[in-house]
């Protein structure tokens, strides 16, 4: 299996009345060919962060200020603007986490994906709403709906749209961004599913961004874990499932499953994220961390590989086995 | 509690130039203003040299079509200025603040009424109003400043309005609510110091669109007879064509330029108490 | 759609209907002789039986009911009465005046609202650049200026000191020019005024159209139009801007009540045969039927150019453009 996206060493600081918020730092991982990586962590752990620095689209007060990202070899973050306009959509495109607004209120969601099409194939505007009505008959929406404006659709239906419109070039990675919050539990079983065969159709590589771990193990292929702007663990689903190591990890793990509020698990470890301005050198999670010592204030561990395919950033591993 | 907030204004404040430079500007025309008397080297409402004379070591704007000393008109001008610019606005404001809260708190049919009505107004070409009704109560200082402010309400009423409703989403006032505490109470207590910052901002934006109404008004003639604003004066420079012979220069330029900076002062100073007041806007993005 | 406009068109008639009102109560409620604000300070020299004839036009010896009723007919048949100054129906009058302060307002809201959306977006989009902050100085400086002194002092300039542009009116008067010549020489009257109130009425468009364009660009459409690809030029005028338009579309018409003030003060100084000029000559000779004719004429102006605005505001929104079509 090929690798199609790789992030190494990827640092996005936001400049803020206060200071500098690292809200991504040292960030690497990768995804193959056909592959769902779910990103999880809790709210304001830099996921969308990470996301937004894959795609360029950091704006000041932002910035990428480290690392790179390798699309089927090509440098993303070193890329002119008009290489960016050629792989955009062509080769990576988005589903922005809140669909609701992602599309532009004055015009049809047809034109929309018109748009997409338009700027990036070579078709003319008749064989480009052909496929626009294909891609929403894809995603469950009557084709004919194209000349709909977004505000006469369902916030669900609406999510529709936006995967339909990621999918209009036929691109090699989709970007999910929680494309489900805001959505009730049934709307979003059923978008989620739609993403996975979708996926699995086309072939798609895609990174689920989402807090809802239960769902991410589930239907996901590997799994990476944030905390804080840093990446904690990444490992295969079964791993993670079987053999995680990161403190943090388990927290996340052992908490109770709660079906109706699948949100819980991930606020129900005690104490609080640490604010990201200015954070000293140390393990991001030890104020939170049960196993915390000395070591973790003062330094921050490395991302290694710990086992073939299995990277943790902890001090434990290293203290128990010499 | 409070004093610290108002030290924190004063610092976003201070590194503010902007801001800075608009109260500045406000500090000076209030000491010409108070001082215009010691300052004004001629009385302006005396005939004190020939008419239509050229700047010179005496009058150093020349003399208007009667001979009076246009420098001295112009010092005792701020006077006028200012205090219908500030009285108007004062009045005016009074009146948003309580249509606004009384909008903002009862909510319901009062709320829908009451902005009704603020569209209403707002859509009356205002200027041609006041005309209409400084023609028919004729002029005199206050006719003018009631003119102004029956009319310049309405849009701080809205902007009042809608900080209302967001205090009262605000736990702490349904909170107080619930327990039965009296309306008064309430008011003094959560809304007010809310309402009291806005307000600020409010005043000092419809100062400066009141002391540009004077200027037109007068300068339409309706301005007060017994009084000279710096309106009054364009006024007579009109009149006697002033402004298509050289004395455009000393007696059309000086007062114009008085009264852009005074509205400039006004409206810096606002912009940057908006910018303090209400932290959303600072920083964009 | 129907019921935004007919919720719309019943604001319209409470305007006109207060505005008509206070026009009939006026003269009826002030201190002193209602014959004067009737028929003008000429009063003085008319014989009673002049004046006897005034009562009985206005039904002043009927019941003030009954006036009312005959205040308003005469107004709906466009009878606005007689100006005893002019010694000309006040109707004929307006009819004259109207078209040119059509000609100057129309191009003026035009003009300053194409000029303030066009470099408010430029500002929204260097936000917090020198470009911006430049801008935005200058329209405030802008805002400042009192109408008529601007007037004055284009006037001194062009006209007085240069001798590039006429000094007064609309047209060259007994000059009898014909075709091209008469345009250019009405252009040439236009230019001055234009400016001027372009100059005063701009900076209210240009503010809330870099405030909506600002808030416009933080949204995710925008973000979303970037990641597809989308060029940085289309981004800004086809998916910004025109989001951006909306709120600017509520103060037009919030400003075309300010613009005709405008326009009142700005025809006053360059003597432009306009309404507002008009006003302004009925309240020097305090010819107080004519005062209210042309303050009704300027209140309905605005009252139907809004109407037009909110007719023509659903083809910009589709929120509004598509419910219950
Ligand atoms: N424009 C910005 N200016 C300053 N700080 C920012 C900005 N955008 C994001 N941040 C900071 O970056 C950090 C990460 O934010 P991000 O949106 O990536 O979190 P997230 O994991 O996507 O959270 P959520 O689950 O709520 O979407 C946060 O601490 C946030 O405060
Ligand atoms: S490095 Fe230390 S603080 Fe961080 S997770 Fe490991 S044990 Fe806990
Ligand atoms: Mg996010």
């Amino acid at each position: 299996m090929s690798t199609v996206l790789s992030v190494e060493n990827l640092s996005t600081f936001f400049k803020t009345d206060k200071g500098i918020a690292k809200a991504v730092e040292n960030v690497s991982f990768s995804v193959d060919e056909g592959e769902m990586l779910g990103l999880i962590g809790e709210s304001g752990c830099g996921k969308t962060t990470v996301a937004q620095s894959i795609l360029r689209l950091i704006e000041y007060p932002g910035k990428v200020v480290a690392g790179s990202v390798y699309l089927n070899g090509k440098n993303l973050l070193k890329a002119t603007d008009s290489d960016l306009t050629g792989l955009r959509w062509r080769e990576i495109s988005v589903i922005p986490q809140s669909a609701m607004n992602a599309l532009n209120p004055v015009y049809t969601v047809g034109d929309q994906i018109i748009e997409a099409i338009l700027l990036h194939d070579n078709v003319n505007k008749k064989e480009a709403v052909e496929r626009t009505k294909k891609l929403l008959e894809l995603v469950g929406i009557d084709g004919e709906r194209w000349k709909s404006y977004p505000h006469e659709f369902s916030g669900g239906m609406k999510q529709r749209v936006a995967i339909a419109m990621a999918l209009a070039c036929n691109p090699k990675l989709v970007i999910s961004d929680e494309s489900t919050t805001g959505l009730d539990v049934l709307t979003q079983a059923q978008v989620i599913s739609l993403i996975k065969n979708l996926q699995k159709k086309m072939n798609l590589s895609v990174i689920l961004i989402s807090h809802d771990l239960p769902m991410v193990t589930s239907i996901c292929d590997r799994i990476a874990i944030m905390y804080a702007g840093n990446l904690v663990e990444w490992a295969s689903t079964e791993e993670i499932l079987k053999n995680a190591e990161h403190p943090y990890s388990k927290a996340l793990l052992n908490a109770t499953p709660d079906l109706s509020n699948p949100e819980r698990e991930v606020t129900s470890i005690p104490g609080s994220v640490p604010n990201l301005v200015n954070i000293p050198t140390c393990c991001r999670f030890h104020t939170r961390c049960p196993y915390a010592f000395d070591r973790c204030r003062q330094e921050t561990p490395e991302f290694k590989e710990i086992k073939p395919g299995h990277y943790v950033a902890c001090f434990l591993e290293e203290e128990q086995n010499g | 509690m409070d004093k610290q907030k108002w030290k924190h204004y004063w610092r976003v404040l201070s590194s503010n130039n902007l801001g800075l430079f608009g109260v500045a500007l406000l500090v000076i025309f209030l000491c010409i203003a108070l001082f215009a008397p010691f300052i004004a080297p001629f009385d302006p409402t005396e005939r004190v040299g020939s008419p239509f004379m050229k700047p010179n070591g005496v009058f150093l704007l020349g003399t208007n079509d009667i001979g009076q000393d246009i420098f001295s008109e112009l010092l005792y001008g701020t006077r006028v200025s200012l205090l219908i610019g500030v009285i108007a606005a004062l009045i005016s404001i009074i009146l948003g603040c309580l249509i606004g809260v009384i909008a903002g708190y009862f909510g319901g049919k009062v709320d829908s009424f009451l902005m009704r009505l603020v569209d209403l107004v707002l859509v009356i070409p205002f200027l041609p109003l006041m005309i209409l009704l400084a023609a028919f109560i004729g002029p005199s200082f206050w006719n003018i400043v009631l003119v102004i402010s029956l009319i310049s309400w309405a849009s701080p009423a809205r902007v009042i309005r809608s900080q209302v409703l967001t205090l009262k989403t605000k736990g702490y006032v349904e909170a107080a609510r619930s327990i039965g505490t009296g309306i008064g109470v309430i008011l003094t207590r959560h809304i007010l110091p809310g309402v009291i910052p806005i307000a600020l901002s409010q005043f000092v934006l419809a100062a400066s669109h009141s002391i540009l109404i004077e200027a037109s008004l007068s300068f339409l003639g309706l301005g007060d007879p017994f009084t000279k604003s710096w309106g009054t004066i364009l006024y007579y420079a009109q009149a006697r064509g002033a402004f298509l012979t050289d004395a455009w220069i000393w007696w059309v330029l000086p007062p114009g330029l008085l009264l852009t900076t005074l509205v400039i002062g006004f409206a810096f100073t606002g912009y940057s108490l908006e910018e303090i007041l209400n932290p959303r806007l600072r920083k964009e993005r | 759609m129907w019921k935004f406009v007919t919720g719309k068109l019943l604001q319209y008639v409470i305007v006109i209907m207060l505005m008509l009102t206070l026009n009939f109560l006026l003269p009826r409620l002030m201190p002193g002789n209602p014959l004067v604000f009737l028929a003008g300070e000429d009063v003085g020299f008319m014989t009673s039986k002049e004046k006897e004839a005034i009562l009985e036009k206005h039904g002043l010896n009927d019941s003030i009911v009954q006036q009312y009723g005959t205040y308003l007919k005469n107004i709906f048949t466009g009878d606005f009465g007689f100006s005893y100054q002019q010694k000309r129906p006040i109707i004929e009058l307006l009819k004259e005046r109207l078209p040119w302060t059509m000609l100057l307002t129309g191009l003026g809201l035009v003009l300053s609202t194409i000029i303030g959306v066009l470099f408010g977006t430029i500002s929204a989009w260097r936000r917090g650049t020198k470009t911006d902050a430049n801008l935005l100085t200058m329209f405030m400086f802008l805002s400042a200026m009192p109408s008529f002194w601007v007037g004055m002092i284009l006037v001194s300039v062009f006209s007085a000191q240069l001798g590039w542009l006429p000094v007064f009116g609309a047209e060259s008067a007994w000059s009898n020019l014909k075709g091209m010549d008469r345009f250019i020489d009405i252009v040439k009257h236009l230019i001055l005024p234009l400016t001027t109130l372009v100059l005063i009425s701009v900076t209210s468009t240009f503010m809330i159209m870099r405030y909506s364009m600002l808030n416009v660009l933080g949204e995710d459409y925008i973000m979303m139009a970037k990641a597809k690809g989308v060029k940085e030029k289309v981004i800004k005028y086809k998916h910004a801007m025109r989001n951006a338009l909306l709120p600017v579309a509520t103060v037009f018409m919030l400003s075309l009540g300010f613009t005709l003030g405008g326009a009142t003060v700005i025809e006053t100084v360059f003597a432009y045969p306009g309404v507002g000029r008009l006003m302004f000559e009925s309240v020097l000779s305090r010819d107080y039927p004519l005062i209210q004719a042309t303050f009704l004429i300027i209140t309905f102006s605005v009252v139907i150019a809004n109407f037009l605005a909110d007719l023509i505001y659903p083809i910009l929104d589709p929120k509004v453009g598509k419910h219950n079509g």
